[in-house]
């Protein structure tokens, strides 16, 4: 059976994403730890979910020593909602920072570039957004990761993806009960990352 | 684990709500109350006589105590004495500051306030209950143990002659946070919205006083000011507690648990056409629907955590709860629990988000921050819990505190990035209006000067 490490931030809708994740794989292992409980790092995992939460990317406990030490050298499947995209931008060097109009509970319109990650999804859909901190610069793209969708009134970087690794993250909520296409937004993660 | 025997009766009463007020004032109880006749809540439940006290580390059952862990006593009474009657157990509450003893260690700062017990149920020997004081509405409760305690007579409770309110006056002492340091308050929470600490927090101060009105004289007063579903009167030790709360935290029935966060409030008109306008315009704000599906996500993610997998559904959103005064914004969210454990609920949902913030957790620790001192019971829940396990919570808003001549109450507001300092001041001072004026509060120059422009 596979294991799936959700790695909670201290947020409050990491359990939304559980609960999504174990509606989608029912039959996977699903382990929630919060992000600086050292036990994570006997579990053996073979798909990292990193929760939304508070603060900065760096603000995210043992997860970059975790991302060094397993992720990155097993090539480890990683979807990053929110703080969890924000890490993955961070850490390839993407800058994030204060943007200009943040957005607390509101749906907006999302347009992706059809990558296969947003397969069976309609080019615009609607989700909910939860974030002060984001991607400043969409043209900051560096040469390992792909940004695939963009928020269609401010254009700022709603996904992204690794060029070479297994490795995604969306700024808006999937797991939010206001946002569409959550269910198949996870299913084509593990279809494409998890299950190929 | 004790057996706890219950024996049902029906008595025919001419009571009112001023008698149970007088009977839980006079015989160490509890008054769980509902005036609100649009949204009942259907029942009002008055203890009386308490038997079994439990507190965080020890209970007290008749004469004697032992050292016990709160939540889980609850769940082994329940257990031992699980049946199918639909009518209180316990009756109690879990206080605010109790959050720090449900999270993990060293994530809060350990705030106290006051000798409120931070948790309390207990076990009342008589209960009566009754939906709408109707003569031949009023079922009586008697809970039978097998240990020695002190027997009390309900013939007293049915012959109890009460002292009509003789008046007084209330006098104002302080606030926990001046008007500068309530408005610093607000302007640093707007600061950790900024830079990504949460998307909001509640922020709220503390009003002290003293007053020559009686415990009970305030409830008939306060219980008079609003309509009020979830109201409460309770003597606990020398303390009172006097809520005239209208929003639920939860309830349970059968296996499902049901959470009814409110944001959002629009005055309401006597003239229907800008009544009918005044609720177009609730409907329409985008900021009220915005604070109110994030506390909506934060309550799903908290009921995902007793809940079985896919069980947990927003029923719908928003919905229009209609007052005698205002209009709210509301919402509904049901679960299946995939076991029945207080321990395990008031750890999964306490304390609630809608008067604490999100992320919870760094909200807590921001408010820790900001207020500077505990909550003690205020935003804490009182409620029921029933022999079939069923319960229902409310949320300890509007709230008043007495003890020994001395009151206390807090008032505050969620704190998002559109907030204006000053207008969430004087938001305060308008919803501490409502009590003084009910507690007959002398003029107050720091709460009133920005209200009457002097």
């Amino acid at each position: 059976m596979k294991t799936i490490l959700i790695f909670d931030n201290y947020d409050s809708f990491t359990y939304n994403l559980t609960d999504l994740i174990m509606k989608s794989r029912p039959d996977y292992n699903v382990i929630v730890k919060r992000n600086r409980d050292i036990d994570i790092l006997k579990i053996d995992y073979d798909v990292l979910v990193i929760s939304p939460g508070p603060m900065t990317w760096k603000d995210t406990g043992i997860l970059k020593e975790l991302f060094e030490e397993k992720n990155i050298p097993k090539e480890i499947p990683t979807l990053g909602i929110c703080l969890g995209m924000q890490f993955i931008a961070g850490y390839y060097g993407i800058k994030v920072d204060k943007i200009e109009k943040p957005v607390h509970g509101s749906q907006v319109e999302i347009e992706h570039l059809n990558d296969p990650f947003f397969k069976d999804i309609p080019n615009q859909f609607k989700s909910v957004r939860y974030n002060s901190l984001g991607i400043i610069d969409k043209t900051d793209q560096f040469k390992n990761i792909d940004f695939i969708a963009f928020e269609k009134n401010s254009g700022s970087v709603m996904a992204l993806k690794h060029k070479n690794l297994p490795f995604v993250g969306l700024q808006y909520h999937p797991e939010s009960f206001l946002s569409e296409y959550g269910d198949r937004t996870l299913n084509n993660f593990f279809k494409i990352y998890v299950e190929n | 684990m004790w057996k706890i025997k219950p024996e049902i009766s029906k008595k025919k009463l001419s009571w009112n709500f001023d008698l149970f007020f007088h009977a839980a004032d006079k015989f160490d109880g509890t008054f769980l109350f509902t005036n609100d006749t649009e949204n009942n809540s259907g029942k009002n439940i008055l203890g009386v006589n308490p038997v079994v006290v439990i507190n965080e580390n020890n209970v007290q059952y008749g004469n004697r105590s032992k050292k016990i862990s709160a939540p889980h006593l609850i769940d082994e009474i329940l257990s031992t004495n699980n049946t199918d009657l639909n009518y209180p157990i316990f009756l109690g509450y879990l206080g605010y500051d109790f959050k720090d003893k449900l999270e993990e260690k060293g994530l809060y700062a350990g705030l106290e306030h006051g000798n409120l017990p931070q948790i309390y149920f207990v076990i009342y020997e008589y209960y009566i209950i009754t939906e709408n004081f109707k003569k031949d509405d009023f079922n009586i409760v008697k809970l039978n143990f097998e240990f020695e305690h002190t027997r009390f007579d309900i013939e007293k409770v049915f012959n109890l002659k009460i002292n009509e309110d003789t008046g007084g006056s209330s006098k104002y002492i302080g606030s926990s946070l001046t008007r500068n340091e309530f408005r610093a308050g607000v302007e640093k929470i707007k600061k950790y919205v900024e830079q990504g600490d949460i998307y909001q927090a509640n922020l709220t101060r503390e009003i002290t006083g003293t007053t020559d009105i009686k415990p009970v004289g305030l409830a008939q007063r306060l219980s008079q000011s609003n309509p009020i579903e979830f109201g409460v009167f309770s003597k606990v030790n020398d303390h009172y507690i006097i809520s005239t709360t209208p929003e639920r935290f939860f309830r349970v029935k059968d296996n499902v648990i049901t959470a009814s966060p409110v944001k959002g409030t629009i005055e309401r008109s006597i003239d229907t056409v800008i009544d009918e306008q005044n609720l177009q315009i609730l409907l329409n704000s985008d900021k009220d629907k915005a604070e109110l599906a994030m506390i909506v996500d934060l309550l799903r993610n908290d009921m995902h955590k007793i809940c079985s997998v896919n069980s947990v559904f927003v029923k719908d959103f928003p919905m229009v709860k209609k007052l005698n005064n205002v209009y709210h914004l509301y919402s509904e969210i049901e679960g299946v629990l995939s076991e029945i454990s207080y321990n395990k609920i008031f750890r999964a949902l306490f304390p609630c988000g809608s008067i604490s913030g999100c992320p919870k957790v760094r909200s807590c620790q921001i408010i820790e921050e900001l207020e500077g001192i505990g909550r003690g019971a205020y935003t804490g829940s009182f409620g029921y819990i029933n022999f079939n396990t069923n319960s229902d919570f409310n949320i300890l808003i509007r709230t008043l505190f007495y003890r020994n001549g001395y009151i206390s109450f807090n008032v505050g507001g969620g704190i998002t990035l559109l907030s204006d300092p000053e207008m969430e001041y004087r938001e305060t001072i308008h919803k501490a209006n409502n009590i003084y004026n009910a507690i007959n509060m002398e003029e107050i120059w720091e709460e009133r000067y920005c209200l009457t422009g002097k």
